[in-house]
């Protein structure tokens, strides 16, 4: 799944492991989310909205 | 009353690394009562042999020990963030599917003279093998 996850950390200047301690994972998490490997669930994923201001569908895309 | 003192808020740099040190100090305290309990054990079957211990007694530091590492594993699962949480339980399907197949077809050469007959041990550890294999694979693929 696609995600802005990395631009919208990038705008905020946080590294993974600001966002990481942010949304309570670990570092790796964020980068396998950044990078396609792994789709949050979708309690994270409301986490990732919440923190950002913004809704699921504003960051993640289905479309392939 | 309570003081309303405001508490600083940490950035979320500082909170992984507070939770990663929190971590790792509950994993080292767990793998030392794991070699404890490993010891423990260990001595209690030479001990049994020299002093007769009684079988009962080292049954029980034995139910102890699973107990506790029931307990554990459940606690530490709990801690890991969902990735992780994910990589586990790939992890213990690919040692569950590998255990599965291998056990039988030991046997099945065992049966046939090709193999010697199956050793629980060895089976036990091939198994705990794969399963880190398979996690680690996951993990930094």
């Amino acid at each position: 799944m696609n995600n802005r996850l990395k631009v919208l950390r990038a705008e905020r200047n946080w590294s993974q492991a600001e966002l990481a301690g942010r949304l309570d994972v670990s570092r790796q998490a964020v980068n396998a989310i950044e990078t396609g490997k792994h789709d949050p669930s979708l309690p994270l994923a409301f986490r990732i909205a919440r923190l950002f201001g913004l809704s699921i569908e504003e960051i993640f895309d289905d479309q392939q | 009353m309570t003081s309303s003192k405001p508490i600083p808020e940490l950035s979320g740099e500082a909170r992984l690394a507070a939770k990663r040190r929190s971590f790792w100090r509950y994993f080292a305290a767990a793998t030392l009562l794991a070699g404890l309990g490993g010891g423990l054990l260990g001595s209690g079957v030479a001990l049994r042999e020299l002093a007769g211990l009684s079988a009962w007694a080292i049954a029980a530091v034995g139910a102890a020990s699973i107990v506790i590492w029931v307990w554990f594993s459940r606690n530490y699962l709990r801690r890991i963030d969902e990735i992780d949480l994910q990589d586990n339980l790939w992890a213990s399907l690919v040692a569950l599917y590998f255990f599965v197949a291998a056990a039988p077809f030991w046997l099945l050469l065992h049966e046939v003279a090709l193999a010697p007959a199956p050793q629980l041990m060895a089976l036990w550890w091939a198994t705990l093998a794969v399963a880190v294999l398979a996690y680690f694979y996951r993990k930094y693929r």
